[in-house]
């Protein structure tokens, strides 16, 4: 860890996580990824591990995702921003789903709301593919990106469907980001004029040098490197590790650079609302200007910077 | 006051925003008058913060200066003025928009909920929504407790005793700028004359300090553990302690104030000349 960090603080790299769950994730997650060089974050509305019963549960959630949870983040210097869509296990919940469909509209316009996601298929059921259209018609309407989540199961085949879903509805490509690749899916989103985005995972599914691989082989456009940490285990640091390790595997500067930073704010400030001002040239972070106590910070050394140090 | 002048909101938000700016913004009020149902008017309040700019306000000649000093103060851009005309205008137009403005706070993100709280005071009738102001105090998040607590006159004038206390102890807890929370002598009150001796002497227990500010409202209640606290204020060694021990004793109207302030002659005079007063103690 301290190596790498090394590496990349002189490196000066800069990073973006357009995928993680931070709802379910302690600070010292934040402080980690603060220190690692996240600079920006992308929180997908997702299931929490259960399944919520109430309309309620999902305009509370939908509100610390534009509330609370930027604000924690902003207590480390870590820029949040939120995808708002219904999910795809709970797109299965028919009567709740027509009342997300309802509430969705009140949220997407919000200024931290990058997209609308994480939508798709999970086990590619009737229910699913209603919801995951109605939203694309939403996306339409309102011109907004779209994060896409692919199945776990049955994947190829579910990755291909999400796209000529998409397509149907006359989505531009470009404004798509097909999430949980591997190396079986990558080359049909590239060729589709996709968004292809990679999920790092501790053990199984697609690894870190798995991904140093798949940015050797199909290079790095249009590709994207994220986390997407959550409540079960995962690395909030995947992103950063992911760089080190192509680093030192040989890939280019330029290539990291662009599947950990560029590609994802590239995307992602399609939107209008993610400006590379909302934590490039703002004063250091001090901590002590923030409350204590009644706050995150309970009593620990404010980590300040009065001018950065590269 | 500020409320008086709440139709300058009018003129203001005109000469700030670009005319196409404004043209939307006017389009958007009409289509929520026109039609049923609120969505226009949960899209339309969302949609300011990227149809108008964050740009600086302007002012016409005849503007109330208060009334801009307090915009300035609190910082509204182009954006915000937007937001607190639309809902200004909906809740003069008809008093069913009270239920969808209440929707509006409930699903309101930070920058929304915060120049609801801010421009409080210039909605009609803005005691409908005390529920939104009690609820700010509570939260975790500083912005938005500073929304409603600082230069805002909306505690002052609508806050019962219990909530105004809950703000000022907040307040000081968090370590806010005390000095920034308004109308702290009309509001003055025993009970939380009572709570601040207590936090003070907690605090003092645990060997940490407190900001010399927080002791104002403690004039006119001067009695019992407050003597010796002001006591304590008078003999440490800290001279913003001094002032503030010698400003609460000033401006009591009590005969132990005085009685107290006659110990510390050269304070004494320092008040009286206005060379130590509550807007430069900490300076």
């Amino acid at each position: 860890m301290g190596k790498f960090k090394k590496l990349t603080m002189e490196e000066k790299l800069r990073f973006i996580d357009p995928h993680i769950h931070m709802t379910s994730r302690t600070t010292d997650d934040y402080e980690a990824m603060a220190e690692a060089g996240i600079v920006a974050i992308i929180e997908p509305s997702f299931w929490l591990g259960q399944p919520r019963t109430q309309i309620g549960s999902f305009q509370d959630y939908f509100s610390s995702l534009v509330g609370w949870e930027p604000f924690r983040a902003s207590q480390f210097g870590i820029k949040h921003y939120c995808t708002i869509g219904l999910n795809s296990k709970e797109a299965n919940n028919e009567p709740l789903a027509e009342q997300v469909m309802e509430l969705l509209p009140l949220y997407l316009h919000k200024q931290g709301v990058v997209a609308i996601g994480e939508i798709g298929y999970d086990d590619q059921t009737k229910a699913e593919d209603k919801y995951f259209r109605a939203q694309l018609e939403l996306a339409k309407e309102y011109n907004m990106l779209v994060q896409v989540h692919t199945p776990h199961r049955d994947k190829k085949a579910g990755t291909i469907k999400s796209m000529e879903v998409c397509l149907e509805h006359g989505l531009d490509p470009s404004m798509v980001i097909i999430d949980h690749n591997n190396e079986e899916t990558v080359q049909e989103v590239l060729d589709r004029g996709f968004i292809a985005a990679f999920t790092i995972y501790p053990k199984t599914k697609m690894g870190n040098e798995r991904m140093v691989q798949v940015v050797k082989s199909f290079g790095s456009t249009n590709i994207i490197v994220d986390s997407s940490a959550d409540w079960g285990v995962s690395d909030p640091l995947a992103v950063p590790k992911t760089a080190g390790l192509m680093l030192r595997s040989g890939v280019a500067r330029q290539d990291v650079v662009k599947t950990c930073y560029q590609n994802a704010f590239d995307v992602f400030s399609r939107s209008g609302k993610m400006k590379e001002e909302h934590w490039l040239n703002t004063k250091g972070i001090d901590q002590r200007k923030l409350f204590n106590d009644n706050s995150v910070l309970r009593g620990q050394q404010p980590k300040v910077e009065s001018d950065k140090i590269v | 006051m500020l409320e008086e002048y709440a139709y300058q909101l009018d003129a203001i938000t005109k000469h700030s925003l670009d005319e196409e700016e404004f043209l939307w913004l006017a389009n958007t009020l009409k289509d929520i008058a026109n039609n049923a149902g609120d969505q226009r008017l949960y899209i339309g309040y969302s949609l300011c913060a990227s149809k108008v700019a964050p740009n600086k306000l302007r002012f016409g000649t005849d503007t109330n200066k208060e009334v801009k000093d307090y915009l300035l103060v609190q910082e509204f851009m182009g954006s915000d003025i937007a937001r607190l005309w639309l809902l200004r205008m909906v809740l003069l137009n008809d008093s069913r928009f009270e239920t969808p403005v209440r929707k509006i706070i409930e699903v309101a993100d930070r920058n929304e909920l915060e120049v609801f709280l801010k421009g409080l005071v210039f909605l009609p009738e803005p005691n409908r929504f005390q529920f939104a102001a009690v609820e700010a105090l509570r939260t975790n998040i500083s912005t938005v407790f500073e929304a409603i607590s600082k230069y805002n006159p909306y505690p002052a004038k609508y806050f019962s005793e219990q909530q105004w206390n809950q703000m000022y102890l907040k307040g000081a807890f968090m370590q806010l700028d005390l000095s920034t929370i308004m109308d702290i002598d009309q509001r003055a009150n025993k009970n939380l004359v009572r709570i601040i001796s207590d936090y003070a002497r907690e605090r003092w227990a645990a060997s940490r300090s407190i900001d010399p500010y927080f002791w104002r409202p403690v004039s006119n209640f001067i009695e019992g553990n407050l003597v010796d606290d002001v006591r304590r204020l008078f003999n440490s060694d800290d001279l913003t302690e001094n002032g503030a021990a010698a400003l609460v004793c000033y401006h009591s109207d009590l005969t132990i104030g005085d009685e107290l302030l006659k110990e510390y002659p050269t304070l004494k005079l320092q008040v009286e000349q206005a060379d130590i007063t509550w807007e430069n103690l900490k300076n």
